[in-house]
């Protein structure tokens, strides 16, 4: 690794990618798709379970189904079928016309190539018309015995799984497969009918370029963009129950979807509007109805609508200080520098923090603070105690800068007891990389330490790694450092936007090749 | 109210007692098949001659098995003499076995009388002559719905000649082995006998015309299992571990089948239930050349559907198809006419590989069985197409046993009888689509058995003891030669006990 960068035109590097079922967002996404919205997903399809490493929701093992799972799925399959009948006519005229078997064919020339995002095979497409005909042959109408073939179509694994078929040490992935892999990164949904169309020569570097850019481009898209952002930085969808309404009574449903939606609005700007690294951690823009504008102390669009924004650049700084983020990284009533740290080290520097001892809670129940205590105060008393501070003492100075966002992302300068808050600090051991000591970054406040961070390598390597960890849905090994090199090197190229970056993913060799070791 | 009557009857007693059923019956209500909320429980008994037709020994081709288990899926062959029960196979239950014990207390040499006398009955015969009531009367007693009901009816089958002496038909028998309840052979006669009173009436209700979700729902463990399936072709394209995530997935797929059952929607049985036949249903009826045996094809099956209809029409719920000419059936349909041995040889002879121009090889005897497999599975066939009452299938509630009169017709050997179950699908606890090979068990038991399944408490069914204790004498050496090979003594039991049903 000559100057620190990986070689990486030595071979082909492809990427280890694993079977994975659909999450819930994708299944939604999915159905819509597929039915040309005509069919609603059902609630009933099986969600993620457990913690994510990469913090993303595409992890294969989180949507690997428990006990009752295939149960659900069969439910989730049956609330869809019992919509076909109202819808079909509408999907395939010949339904009316030509109730028969040429209909099937042509229901599932359409609607058969979608789920399983590639042409059937003809043992498929068999085993499809069978579960027609089983219909036909216990009593059943045409159109019943056509909801019968989706309800088992919709239980298949070829529907189910995202799924590329073996490649022992490497091969490169076909057409369809790569659409698959493009649909779902960038829409979290399958392919539509112009990508499956372009399919057969998605191996030309030039025709998957194009899609990528049409699909980025998409409407879309905005959701997916949404939701890596959201999931990197830990950013839910929050709510009022997360928040103590004694404290914060005016946190109804209609302010937390205003806060989600401006959020969402901010990050989807920043890849459509030519966004940077820079500008994603340093902006000053918000965007604002008339809640938010009111939540920031500024002109007010028009009822009803959204504008963007230019707050005020001493206090905000780009996607971390947007308030769903921060109300995120809260608790219920008051702030947490431990969650917004944590993001700082972990997300933002890629730091691997290790897990809290079992006993955190307990320990920090029994610790004795003073009245009225200041995140300091409390932060001082807790890296006091040496099973706490090894991690503590890296991740709290990060958090206190932002003591001056309350608990649902509103800038204050004191505490409730009075107390003035005091967002300075030291970010200690930032920046080690090989043959690149760590150094310690002092700050007055928040937007002083983000714009020293957003200098550094480290930074743009760890927005890379999880672009990719996005992308392959687990964490990334030694071999896919080429993938990573060159999306981070299209984020810190002059010029280098995030939709870029995004689109360097989709040309490494990890996108376009895969392997089973 | 009226099951509750209906099961009280049936605890009566078995044999037949008549106890205080005059008292029930008025109790019971006489109700119109078409009022009745629920269906009524029946009983048809198959009959066919001379057992398993070949054996015992290694060409023997009745049993599917020499250990109990499932049955071969639908589709495939039970067994050679089975063959045509392939299409009901999921419907059956085949029984290795069943031994006539009961045979052994009479010292009668004539091969055919003691078997026939009693492989019904189950009582001590004098001699050749049968002294008990046969399980169709016994049950008939119990299962009709008031005197004026038919109790049971005995359909011939074959139209070959035959009469209906009791020398002839020493099977289905009354108290005292008097004569049964056999019924014209003249299938026109037949039916204005049966049904000369019976009006279609209003149909039963229609079962609900079932709902998309009714279907999505019915087909659960069978979408399920295609399901699984999918997952198995699917996953040979992927790489190990991918193939241990689709596993894991099938596994609960797996897991949830088994909450749901794995058959199909039953298709929807015929629309109407009593549909009386007419006289001139009979094809090609006329009476007396009617009788030759190149019209058993046309007979069985009109015999069969007149059977059926009485059933339908609730003018008896018990019945019986008694396949019984001994000694000439052509079994043309088996074989092309011209080329069927047994129009001028004897089927009879033939069996026992004697007389001549006979055709006693194994293929052929086997083949000739098929004629009682084939219409066996029409019988069952037809009662599942029809529609009862609270819109189940009429063999949802007919118990269907098929009988013989020995094991192995080759040498009179009254062990191992050829049995085969079918219908009323609940009240076998370990499903049908089986083949039973048990604990030697009588006939006797099987009876009894039989009537716990329509309701009784029947633990022996005709006579019971030993053969000594059920003879009146430690005499018993006539035949026993024709036992199960080391079984036959003067004390061996006359039952044994449950079937593993």
């Amino acid at each position: 690794m000559p100057s620190g960068r990986y070689v990486c035109n030595d071979k082909i590097h492809p990427a280890v990618t694993q079977a994975r079922r659909l999450t819930a967002v994708e299944y939604q996404n999915a159905i819509s798709d597929l039915f040309d919205g005509r069919l609603t997903p059902s609630t009933n399809y099986p969600g993620s379970a457990g913690k994510s490493v990469t913090g993303f929701s595409t992890e294969a093992v989180l949507n690997d189904i428990g006990t009752g799972g295939a149960e659900q799925l069969m439910f989730a399959a049956e609330d869809v079928a019992l919509q076909l009948p109202a819808a079909l006519a509408q999907m395939t005229p010949c339904a009316t016309s030509a109730p028969n078997e040429s209909c099937v064919n042509t229901f599932l020339d359409v609607y058969g190539t979608r789920a399983y995002r590639r042409l059937l095979s003809a043992a498929e497409r068999t085993e499809l018309l069978d579960e027609y005909r089983a219909g036909v042959a216990s009593g059943a109408s045409f159109t019943e015995s056509m909801a019968m073939l989706v309800d088992h179509l919709l239980q298949m694994p070829q529907f189910l799984y995202v799924a590329e078929g073996a490649a022992g040490t490497g091969r490169p992935l076909n057409g369809y497969e790569l659409a698959s892999r493009l649909s779902f990164m960038l829409t979290d949904s399958i392919p539509d009918d112009a990508l499956l169309a372009a399919a057969p020569s998605l191996t030309d570097p030039a025709t998957l370029t194009a899609q990528a850019t049409r699909l980025l481009a998409s409407t879309k898209a905005n959701t997916t963009i949404a939701r890596f952002f959201r999931e990197w930085t830990g950013t839910t969808q929050v709510a009022p129950a997360d928040k103590n309404q004694v404290a914060f009574p005016f946190f109804d449903a209609a302010y937390a979807q205003s806060m989600n939606q401006s959020f969402d609005r901010f990050v989807v700007d920043q890849v459509r509007s030519q966004g940077t690294l820079r500008t994603l951690l340093r902006s000053t823009d918000a965007f604002v109805d008339s809640t938010m504008a009111s939540f920031f102390g500024v002109t007010a669009p028009p009822q009803g609508q959204w504008a963007k924004v230019s707050l005020d650049g001493q206090r905000y700084s780009g996607v971390v200080t947007q308030p769903a983020m921060m109300a995120s990284l809260a608790h219920e009533s008051e702030t947490s520098f431990v969650f917004r740290g944590r993001f700082i080290r972990k997300h933002l520097l890629c730091e691997n923090l290790g897990t809290p001892p079992a006993d955190a809670q307990s320990i920090f129940g029994s610790l004795p603070l003073p009245p009225n205590p200041t995140g300091k105060d409390i932060s001082a008393v807790v890296v006091a105690r040496p099973e706490c501070s090894g991690c503590h003492a890296l991740m709290n100075p990060a958090g206190l800068a932002f003591e001056q966002f309350d608990a649902v992302g509103r800038y204050r300068t004191s505490y409730s007891s009075g107390k003035t808050i005091d967002p300075s600090g030291v970010l200690p051991s930032v920046g080690a990389r090989p043959g690149v000591a760590a150094h310690d970054l002092s700050f007055a406040d928040q937007t002083s330490m983000m714009e020293q961070l957003t200098n550094e390598p480290l930074v743009a390597d760890c927005l890379a790694t999880q672009v990719f960890r996005f992308t392959f849905s687990r964490m990334e090994t030694p071999a896919d450092a080429c993938a990573i090199q060159a999306i981070g090197d299209a984020l810190t190229a002059s010029g280098g936007t995030l939709s870029q970056a995004i689109m360097a993913m989709t040309t490494t060799d990890a996108f376009t090749h895969r392997s089973d070791l | 109210m009226s099951q509750r009557i209906d099961r009280r009857r049936f605890l009566i007693g078995s044999a037949g007692s008549l106890l205080a059923l005059p008292m029930l019956e008025a109790l019971a209500p006489r109700t119109g098949f078409a009022q009745t909320a629920a269906p009524p429980k029946r009983l048809v008994v198959v009959f066919h001659p001379h057992g398993r037709v070949v054996g015992p020994g290694s060409n023997e081709n009745w049993s599917p098995a020499s250990a109990t288990g499932p049955l071969p899926p639908v589709g495939t062959a039970p067994s050679g003499a089975l063959a045509a029960l392939a299409p009901i196979s999921n419907e059956i239950v085949t029984l290795s076995n069943i031994d006539n014990i009961v045979r052994h207390t009479s010292g009668d040499a004539d091969g055919h009388a003691s078997p026939s006398a009693t492989c019904m009955t189950c009582v001590v015969p004098n001699g050749g002559t049968a002294r008990g009531p046969a399980l169709d009367y016994v049950a008939g007693l119990r299962l009709r719905s008031s005197p004026a009901q038919r109790m049971a009816i005995v359909i011939p089958a074959q139209a070959a000649p035959f009469d209906n002496s009791v020398t002839e038909n020493n099977v289905f028998l009354g108290p005292n082995g008097t004569p049964g309840n056999y019924q014209a052979i003249d299938p026109v006669q037949l039916i204005s006998d049966l049904f000369a009173s019976v009006q279609a009436g209003p149909p039963p209700p229609p079962p609900p015309t079932p709902t998309l979700i009714d279907r999505l729902t019915a087909r659960r463990g069978s979408i399920l299992d295609g399901v699984a399936a999918g997952f198995t072709s699917f996953r040979a394209g992927l790489n190990s571990a991918d193939q241990a995530r689709l596993d894991q997935h099938a596994q609960f797929i797996r897991d949830t089948e088994l909450r749901y059952p794995a058959v199909p929607p039953t298709p929807s049985p015929a629309p109407l239930s009593c549909a009386p036949p007419s006289a001139s249903s009979v094809p090609n009826y006329n009476w007396p050349d009617f009788r030759k045996g190149e019209h058993d094809d046309v007979f069985a099956q009109t015999q069969i559907e007149t059977l059926v209809q009485a059933l339908a029409c609730d003018v008896t719920r018990t019945a019986s198809l008694n396949f019984w000419p001994q000694y000439d059936p052509g079994f043309v349909t088996e074989f092309a006419p011209a080329t069927s041995p047994y129009i001028a040889g004897n089927w009879h002879a033939s069996i026992h590989g004697d007389g001549s121009p006979n055709d006693p090889s194994p293929g052929s005897l086997t083949k000739g069985f098929g004629f009682y497999a084939k219409y066996y599975t029409k019988l069952i066939q037809r009662l599942a197409a029809i529609r009862d009452v609270d819109g189940s299938r009429l063999l949802d509630n007919t118990l269907v046993v098929w009988v013989s009169d020995l094991g192995y017709g080759s040498a009179h050997y009254c062990y191992n009888y050829p049995v085969v179950l079918a219908g009323m699908k609940s009240a076998f606890p370990k499903g049908q689509g089986r083949h039973v090979v048990g604990q030697v068990n009588s006939l006797g038991d099987l009876y009894a058995q039989v009537l716990r399944m329509l309701g009784g408490s029947d633990t022996t069914f005709g006579s019971t003891g030993t053969l000594a204790s059920a003879a009146g004498s430690t005499s018993i050496n006539f035949m026993t030669q024709l036992g199960r090979p080391g079984l036959i003594t003067k004390d061996t039991p006359l039952h044994f006990g449950p079937l593993d049903l």
